[in-house]
């Protein structure tokens, strides 16, 4: 059947299909939105075109033009990006022929599909808001193309409706199956943020700037001490004489095997993290990860990491403990010995303090001594370093940010003989207690060295000997006043701001905590308890069942009405007045002795009378529906009228 | 392949009127409400099994909660669907008749409590359904063929209200009848006759001949245009009846087939002429004749005969 779209269905239409094109510009090129924009512009007025047959040509001969250019650039976008670039390409080239309701089919159907693909690159609260407000609006043009256009949509049956099926909704999301990934999802390259896999002198203070979020953390139990709070992310094991870059070993692909060995379970600590995008695979962990959840898998030297890398929040459960990291693999000493051909003061240095200390405990000492007796500084703004970086921060600047004292500590150590590397990762965290959880910004960025001993690796964070504040209390109560202006937005500044972002924020937790980290084992849990109520949940339901028995025997038992439907309106609606009137006497008559008594109503008292009448005597459903609307509308003025006693 | 699909409607149309018998008015009943997802149905539950695939392949809630909001909505809309056509009471005017190869058009009335959006009936798949957008009546096409006296088709009674994913519908059996009469087709035989009436009718233009409506006269008669200007005055045209006028007699010659049609058509042709002009005529079938006279309720009968011939 031939029905046409009204133009505000078509506008609609665009106004969806605009914002999609907005919500995904990530995974177009400018160029491509720029040719989609205007294609849409070519059905501009939005006429009624007769020559649709040639119009039909024209958009096919260009659709394959896009479509050749898109293939092109196939290489550039991926195999996902692309598939959505098609979609929209088929969903503009529709829309600007869409003439029928017929042809809304298809198009509804992608604009779906679209919407669902704009949940992958945004899961924030706010943003997927507007994502929900446009599929409700994207719904609600589809149900106007099949209601008629005489009726509104009543704001009692939207109600209902929602009521009807928001439970379903919810119970679906909460107790249906739910299936492991079925394929490798194909990931488009996109900047990756958080500790780079190379570390500068420098790279850190850069990352400190940034405001952002890099994950939140719940624990179990209580929050371990400050000092415990080393995240490890990365760990940095070659050694150029300038930066330090992460080993090949951990771009194996392969899982690497590893026994849960919970010995001493006093020192074990079980917490959730939910990390924020950052395009890599790394993790963050404390201590030695003892217990994994699925969704992640041990790396080498006690990292985590993803299954792939971290395109959306991604929520998992660790038991770690608390202690030195283990050996890993035998040539990971052999590893961390290497020294390179630069730094030549250092190297004396390094030799000197070898020869005055015993032990290696005795050489980490000494280590912090220097520190701490020569005059060191810890800055956000160090100056820049020559090709020997660490011998001018030594011997010449002193002055450096967590990642000069790091590296400079490690090549200490590896020049006098003690394996030893550099771990990147987060320190420390702003602990929100109503909220009970951890969070963990760009800015808590942090490196320290790992050194081996003891049969293990043990932790030495040399920014813990110049500025304890650092590890205690957090960046700012080291850094001087200009500093912590440098560390802030300007907006940040104003406290009502600050108050409403905070407020933002705990509200986007409970988002990740309640509905985007709710997984298959929570959804596992949850039947548990389920299954453990049964008994109730069976007394329950089968209480509501009676119930609803019940409701529908009386009913069916009401149906027989003594009285017609017309009558029982009237009765209800005219009150105490019809007690005035005889047994035997029409209602007609009786309303026309009433008409005597009360002028002013006259013509109500007609109309009433009149629809009654149909209603009653010539079976009208129509006027039984008029009358009970026109009762309803006056039913204040129906009780006020008056009877002589 | 054909006997397959005659016998398969055979049992088809077994099943409906076992499920529900002839009436003359067929309140839908949850029984006889069909619910079949539409093409776009079947397409939207492709959608959803598409989505909740990239939901739990990316892990992502929110694709999945999407997913399940849409399945929410589809459940819903079939409850809608459900409700739009439950407890429609569907009848018809009871007097239908048409002439062959014309279209009737079947009044077919929908009475319901709380109104009804976007219904669809239609008698015949191949015809344009008509839309019943909140009135309670509507015109349902329904192309004839033969003359004859039949039972009225199933009226299908459908809507794709409110999303288009499903077509709720009920196939109902009305226990109507039609008459179909015979094609009016212009007698040259009797062209003396032809002139004749012509005149009359030429004369019928003046306004000497017209006389107010009385109960009983033909509404062919009837002066349209005269009504519109004046609609408390009806007039008809008034053929000035010589009370001395031979009755006229059509008498259908015992012949059978193609030439019985022709007969049959011509017959009514003339009939009607007739009785434009208030002439009485009288009509014999083989052995069967019908006393001359005139007006509606005669020409009706007489029609009536020749249907049945």
């Amino acid at each position: 059947m031939l029905v046409l779209l009204s133009r505000q269905a078509i506008l609609s239409f665009y106004a969806i299909l605009v914002a999609v094109i907005v919500l995904l510009h990530q995974a177009l090129p400018l160029w491509y939105s720029a040719i989609l924009l205007l294609l849409l512009l070519y059905r501009w007025p939005l006429q009624q075109s007769k020559a649709s047959v040639n119009k039909l040509k024209r958009i096919n001969i260009i659709a394959a033009l896009i479509l050749l250019l898109l293939l092109i650039s196939i290489r550039q976008s991926g195999v996902f990006h692309f598939m959505l670039q098609i979609l929209l390409l088929s969903a503009a080239s529709r829309l600007v022929l869409i003439r029928q309701r017929h042809d809304s089919h298809q198009l509804l159907w992608v604009l779906y599909f679209l919407l669902a693909c704009c949940f992958i690159f945004y899961q924030s609260i706010l943003i997927s808001l507007v994502i929900l407000a446009l599929l409700l609006f994207t719904l609600n043009c589809h149900y106007q193309l099949y209601a008629s256009k005489q009726y509104r949509l009543q704001l009692q049956q939207l109600v209902k409706a929602i009521l009807l099926t928001v439970p379903i909704w919810i119970s679906l999301f909460l107790l249906f199956p739910r299936l492991e990934p079925l394929w490798r999802i194909p990931t488009a390259e996109a900047a990756i943020t958080g500790l780079a896999d190379s570390l500068d002198p420098g790279s850190i203070e850069n990352l400190v700037q940034s405001d952002k979020l890099a994950f939140r953390a719940i624990f179990s139990d209580s929050l371990p001490p400050r000092q415990q709070l080393y995240w490890r992310a990365k760990v940095y094991e070659d050694f150029d004489g300038r930066s330090w870059t992460v080993n090949q070993r951990f771009d194996r692909r392969q899982a690497v095997n590893r026994q849960p060995d919970s010995n001493n379970s006093e020192q074990a600590v079980s917490y959730q993290i939910i990390a924020e995008v950052s395009n890599q695979r790394s993790l963050f962990a404390l201590g030695v990860p003892v217990q994994y959840a699925n969704t992640v898998r041990p790396a080498a030297a006690y990292l985590v990491e993803a299954r792939r890398p971290v395109s959306q929040r991604l929520s998992y459960q660790l038991v770690s403990e608390l202690q030195a990291v283990p050996e890993d693999v035998a040539m990971e000493q052999r590893l961390n010995i290497r020294t390179v051909n630069a730094n030549p003061e250092t190297r004396v240095l390094a030799s000197q303090l070898a020869a005055n200390s015993s032990s290696t405990a005795e050489l980490i000492e000494q280590i912090s001594a220097l520190f701490r007796q020569q005059p060191f500084y810890y800055s956000l703004n160090p100056p820049r370093l020559g090709e020997n970086s660490i011998d001018a921060f030594l011997f010449d600047s002193r002055t450096g940010f967590c990642s000069h004292y790091a590296s400079a500590t490690a090549v200490l150590l590896r020049e006098a003989g003690v394996p030893a590397r550099v771990v990147g990762g987060y320190q420390g965290g702003v602990w929100h207690e109503e909220q009970q959880y951890l969070e963990v910004r760009q800015r808590e960025a942090h490196a320290w060295v790992e050194y081996f001993d003891n049969g293990g690796w043990q932790r030495f964070d040399p920014t813990a000997v110049i500025a304890p504040e650092r590890v205690l209390a957090g960046l700012d109560a080291v850094l001087s006043a200009e500093e912590q202006d440098q560390l802030q937005a300007n907006w940040r500044r104003f406290s009502a701001f600050n108050y409403l972002n905070q407020q933002l924020l705990h509200l986007d937790y409970y988002w990740s905590v309640w509905v985007l980290g709710f997984d298959d084992s929570q959804q596992h849990n949850l039947w548990q308890q389920l299954k453990a109520a049964s008994k109730w949940l069976a007394l329950l339901g089968t209480g509501l069942l009676l119930a609803l028995v019940m409701w529908w025997l009386l009913r069916l038992q009401r149906q027989p009405a003594k009285f017609a439907a017309p009558v029982v309106l009237v009765q209800r609606y005219f009150g105490k007045v019809l007690n005035n009137k005889p047994v035997g006497q029409h209602l007609s008559q009786f309303i026309n002795q009433l008409k005597i008594h009360n002028p002013a109503h006259c013509s109500l008292l007609d109309t009433v009378d009149m629809l009654y009448q149909r209603a009653l005597f010539a079976d009208e459903q129509q006027a039984l529906l008029q009358l009970e609307n026109y009762l309803k509308q006056h039913a204040k003025t129906l009780t006020t009228l008056n009877w002589p006693d | 392949m054909k006997r397959i699909k005659a016998r398969w409607q055979h049992w088809f149309s077994n099943w409906l009127d076992k499920r529900q018998p002839k009436a003359r008015e067929v309140t839908l009943s949850q029984k006889i409400i069909y619910i079949l997802p539409s093409r776009f149905g079947l397409w939207f539950i492709l959608l959803l099994i598409l989505l909740y695939l990239l939901g739990t392949n990316y892990q992502n809630n929110l694709i999945l909660l999407m997913s399940y909001m849409l399945v929410s909505a589809l459940l819903l809309a079939l409850t809608l669907a459900w409700r739009n056509l439950h407890n429609l009471t569907v009848s018809c005017a009871p007097v239908l008749s048409a002439y062959a190869e014309e279209t009737l058009m079947v009044p077919v009335s929908l009475q319901a409590a709380i109104p009804r959006q976007q219904l669809h009936c239609y008698f015949n798949h191949n015809q344009p359904a008509s839309v019943a957008d909140s009135s309670p009546q509507v015109m349902v096409p329904l192309p004839t063929h033969h003359r004859g006296y039949f039972s009225l088709p199933r009226l299908t009674v459908h809507s794709y209200y409110p999303f288009g994913l499903f077509n709720c519908k009920s196939i109902l059996n009305l226990d109507y009848h039609y008459w179909v009469f015979p094609k009016p087709v212009t007698a040259e035989t009797l062209t003396s006759f032809a002139d004749n009436s012509g005149n009359k009718n030429q004369q019928a233009e003046d306004y000497d001949t017209i006389r107010s409506y009385q109960a009983g006269d033909s509404l062919k008669l009837m002066l349209w245009k005269r009504l519109a200007r004046d609609p408390s005055n009806p007039v008809v045209k008034h053929a000035p009846s010589n009370p001395q006028a031979e009755p006229d007699w059509i008498t259908i010659p015992p012949v059978s087939g193609a030439a019985l049609e022709v007969a049959l058509s011509k017959a009514c042709y003339l009939m009607l002429q007739l009785e434009q002009c208030s002439k009485p005529y009288g009509l014999r079938i083989n052995s069967k004749s019908i006393n001359p006279s005139c007006g509606q309720q005669h020409l009706e009968r007489c029609l009536r005969e020749l249907a049945l011939c």
